[in-house]
């Protein structure tokens, strides 16, 4: 097992950090997606004589999408995989180990998205109509083919359906949730860049009655938000039943994210229905940009889902969340966690060092990923009220305890040494090692407890119950 | 096919990554030799060389710029499969220094625009000099981030550990300036040749002379830059040499020298000096000349990014490594993602064929 140093975020969870450059990245890159076909369809509605201002507004909308999307959407999208490799080199490592040529597949759309769309930047406003419509579709189909492929790797994190057996790249890709999921991508990705096209042509210098009439031809793209939610109710009829239960009540910030995204996709869509398609009003810049505000919201609530929903997997029945297989985690069970961790422990402990650096270990190694020590999800906090024996139970059993946690990697002296840490974490000034620390009936306690749980997951637990 | 003597597996995907790499490089090198000019020859007048080269560098460094980074993402994803957990110990042990190569990108970007929409050139020139020399600092400072990681990803498992232990974010070995600027030092020799084109193609379309002193301006900067790149290589042979690891040192020092590339690649940069040092002599010559410096140029890099692989997999690559990389090249995909490259790239090529096409006879048009 290779074992990667880990650093530590102080107050923010780790989960935080990749949930919250996601939330931009995948906006942005929504942006980029609906927006080439927003361009197509308004070059095309101008070529056939059926919206005067179509084209130079294509120009004026293009030349905002390279400033953004070409620059930030690009480079937040180094950004997700550096940021993934910073949280979980393991996982990222399997991702490109597994669908290394659907990455290289989907870079090759890349270089065709930016070299069409600098060629339509550069050159679109001097060129005749035909080129121009032509550049779009090859722009627009490039950009939503490489959200095409992402998404096969993405929704195998969360369903891998036939791999865990076939372990082949197109078994994994096309899985269970693949359709649902390309499908609400793309309507939001076309919602996104109607919004978008809303509030830029408000702050445009056009007409008013030109104005109107873009708007009602740019919320056109909002119409498909109606697959919305039959979709929704696929991708979920798909996902594992535990996933479900979590963001149906069973982990409230789930819940509550999952509202979030529900709720701002439904007042966009409602607004869409009513107010701009049935009642003929129009949007203007402030409506635009509080429409758009909300389909923020609804990918940011999407995003921690996706996010969270996979716990306590990064890779669903394949590698638990802090980069351990099932094997692995087992062999731990029997080898502990001493000596596994090559990296030391920065902090300095002016007494019982030698338990304490071991606990910090484990925490580093176990447990960071999810909890930090004193900030969000903070494990000082959490078990704040808990006896001793309770921390001992609870962390012996870990699946039992949350089962979106995994089980615990170690043995008894491992789970003591945690134990510890987690007391001194409340108080480092006064902190003394517990009178009956490492001694044999209490170690022979915890390892009754290890044994008694086994490794088999929580939610293998709770679905026996 | 490079053969290093190693087996297929890896051998195919370290030509992908080397390949990739120095395409990566090459657009590199146009956005640092074109914000380098800009930062130091900024105000120069717009009829002489350095104007010319100002002004086409300015139009075309947000795209290169663009392109530097899309080339970026593949030799991003070869390298992961090659040498997978030295480089992602490497990236986590930099840390926030690492990532913060992206928005310091975002921030060169946006500076870019602002120079090529020229908005203060006219009403407050220094403002538009301290852009040039920012946004140049921001690039240097990537390329150099880039060496660190790539030097800090060769260590040992103690210096990683000692490393980590000290909480820095900056690693610092005395190969890093060295390397740094051998590689920079050849970016104004291959970006010369664009910047001919591009200004040779400036006088077709819109039928503005090429400067007389352009091709010896080239000439200057690119000799310059080869010659530093080649002190600053010999020079960083010899602290390498300093660093050998103990127990390891004969061993990885005969690898280098059993392969051509290291002769080749040595060659290669003279071959360049001396056909530079006689586009000075004799300026007409360099319209011939452009064909096979590009063509020389190209092939040094490759040659170098062999001798640089050399190095690292004579440190860090195991038979474990070796194994996985075959159990990897199993994947399916791989006929996929050659066709797709062939598709794609002939379509780029017709895209950019038939736009010229268009942009060319509206000039017409508007000629006549
Ligand atoms: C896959 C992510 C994950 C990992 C890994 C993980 N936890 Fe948790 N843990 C959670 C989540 C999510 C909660 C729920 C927090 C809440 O309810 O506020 C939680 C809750 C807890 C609680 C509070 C339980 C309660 O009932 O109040 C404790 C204690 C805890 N974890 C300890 C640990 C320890 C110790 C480790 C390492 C050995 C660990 N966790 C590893 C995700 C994780
Ligand atoms: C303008 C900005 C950039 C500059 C100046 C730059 C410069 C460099 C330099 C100097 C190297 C060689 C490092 C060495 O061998 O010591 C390098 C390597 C590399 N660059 Fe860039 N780079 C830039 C942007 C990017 C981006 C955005 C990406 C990713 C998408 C990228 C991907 C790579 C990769 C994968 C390597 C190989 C690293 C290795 O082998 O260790 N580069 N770059």
């Amino acid at each position: 097992m290779e074992i990667y140093p880990m650093q530590d975020y102080g107050p923010a969870m780790k989960g935080m950090l990749i949930g919250g450059l996601g939330i931009f990245h995948v906006f942005l890159a929504q942006f980029a997606i609906g927006g080439g076909f927003l361009m197509a369809y308004f070059q095309f509605l101008y070529q056939t004589d059926r919206l005067k201002s179509g084209r130079s507004f294509t120009d004026e909308y293009f030349r905002i999408l390279v400033l953004i999307s070409f620059v930030i959407g690009a480079l937040t999208g180094v950004g997700m995989w550096f940021t993934s490799i910073q949280i979980s080199p393991r996982t990222i490592g399997v991702m490109v180990q597994e669908f290394h040529w659907i990455w290289a597949i989907e870079w090759t759309y890349f270089c065709l998205e930016i070299a069409s769309g600098y060629l339509f930047y550069r050159y679109g406003p001097r060129l005749g109509n035909g080129l121009r419509l032509q550049l779009l579709i090859v722009y627009a189909l490039a950009a939503w083919f490489s959200l095409f492929y992402i998404n096969g790797i993405l929704s195998w994190q969360l369903t891998p359906g036939d791999w865990l057996e076939k372990h082949t790249v197109w078994s994994g890709f096309f899985n269970p949730t693949f359709f649902p999921s390309l499908i609400m991508r793309t309507v939001t990705s076309l919602a996104t860049s109607a919004l978008v096209a809303c509030l830029v042509i408000n702050l445009s210098h056009y007409e008013p009655a030109v104005k109107r009439e873009l708007i009602q031809k740019a919320t056109n793209l909002l119409l498909p938000l109606a697959l919305l939610l039959p979709t929704g109710v696929w991708f979920f009829s798909v996902i594992p039943e535990d996933s479900r239960e979590w963001v149906m009540g069973g982990s409230i910030a789930m819940t509550l994210f999952m509202t979030l995204g529900l709720v701002c996709s439904l007042l966009i869509a409602a607004y869409a229905f009513v107010v701009l398609k049935w009642q003929k009003l129009t949007l203007n810049a402030g409506t635009a940009t509080l429409l758009l505000s909300l389909a923020f919201l609804a990918t940011a609530g999407a995003e921690f889902v996706r996010e969270g929903v996979r716990k306590p997997y990064t890779i669903r029945e394949y590698l638990y969340c802090n980069s351990l297989r099932q094997d692995e985690l087992s062999r731990l069970r029997q080898t502990g966690l001493q000596n596994v961790d090559p990296y030391p422990v920065r902090e300095k402990f002016e007494k019982h060092g030698e338990i304490l650096t071991h606990g910090a270990k484990v925490f580093r190694f176990q447990c960071s990923i999810c909890h930090t020590r004193n900030g969000a999800n903070g494990l000082a906090s959490l078990t704040q009220t808990w006896t001793d024996e309770q921390i001992r139970l609870n962390v012996a059993q870990l699946q039992r305890t949350k089962a979106f946690m995994p089980p615990f990697a170690g043995n008894a002296r491992d789970v003591e040494a945690l134990t510890q840490y987690l007391r001194y974490l409340r108080n480092p000034q006064t902190f003394e090692v517990s009178a009956d620390s490492g001694r044999a009936d209490v170690l022979a306690r915890i390892n009754h407890w290890l044994e008694d749980v086994g490794t088999t997951p929580g939610i293998e637990l709770a679905k026996q119950h | 096919m490079f053969p290093l003597e190693l087996p297929f597996a890896t051998q195919f995907y370290l030509d992908l990554y080397v390949v990739t790499f120095v395409v990566h490089l090459l657009l590199m090198f146009y956005v640092f030799a074109g914000t380098f000019h800009l930062a130091v020859f900024g105000g120069a007048e717009s009829t002489t060389a350095a104007g010319r080269i100002n002004e086409t560098v300015r139009d075309w460094l947000p795209f290169a710029l663009s392109a530097a980074i899309t080339a970026g993402i593949a030799p991003l994803l070869f390298i992961q499969l090659l040498y997978q957990f030295d480089y992602y110990t490497a990236n986590v042990l930099l840390s926030h220094r690492w990532m913060s190569i992206l928005p310091i990108l975002i921030v060169a970007f946006y500076g870019l625009y602002l120079l090529k929409m020229k908005l203060f050139v006219k009403t407050r020139p220094w403002l538009d000099r301290l852009i040039a020399c920012f946004v140049f600092l921001c690039i240097l400072y990537v390329g150099y981030t880039f060496s660190e990681n790539h030097l800090l990803s060769v260590q040992s498992k103690t210096v990683w550990a000692t490393h980590y232990a000290s909480g820095r974010i900056f690693y610092w070995t005395s190969e890093i300036l060295p390397r740094v600027a051998t590689i920079l030092g050849q970016a104004f020799s291959s970006t010369a040749i664009v910047w001919y084109w591009q200004i040779s193609m400036q006088q077709r379309q819109k039928q503005q002379e090429i400067p007389q002193d352009l091709p010896r301006r080239l000439a200057y900067l690119s000799t310059a830059g080869l010659i530093i790149s080649l002190v600053a290589f010999i020079y960083y042979c010899l602290a390498v040499s300093k660093n050998w690891y103990p127990g390891n040192s004969t061993d990885e020092a005969s690898q280098l020298l059993k392969q051509p590339y290291i002769y080749l690649y040595v060659c290669g940069l003279f071959f360049q000096i001396w056909w530079w040092a006689t586009i000075a002599i004799d300026p007409q010559r360099i319209s011939f000349a452009s064909w096979f410096l590009a063509g020389a140029s190209a092939l040094t890099l490759l040659m170098g990014a062999m001798v640089r692989e050399q190095y690292r997999v004579s440190r860090i690559v195991t038979d474990n490594l070796l194994q996985l990389h075959q159990h990897h090249l199993m994947a399916e995909g791989k006929w996929l993602f050659l066709a797709f490259t062939i598709i794609h790239t002939l379509l780029i090529c017709w895209l950019i064929y038939v736009t010229r096409k268009a942009i060319h006879a509206s000039v017409q048009q508007t000629k006549r």
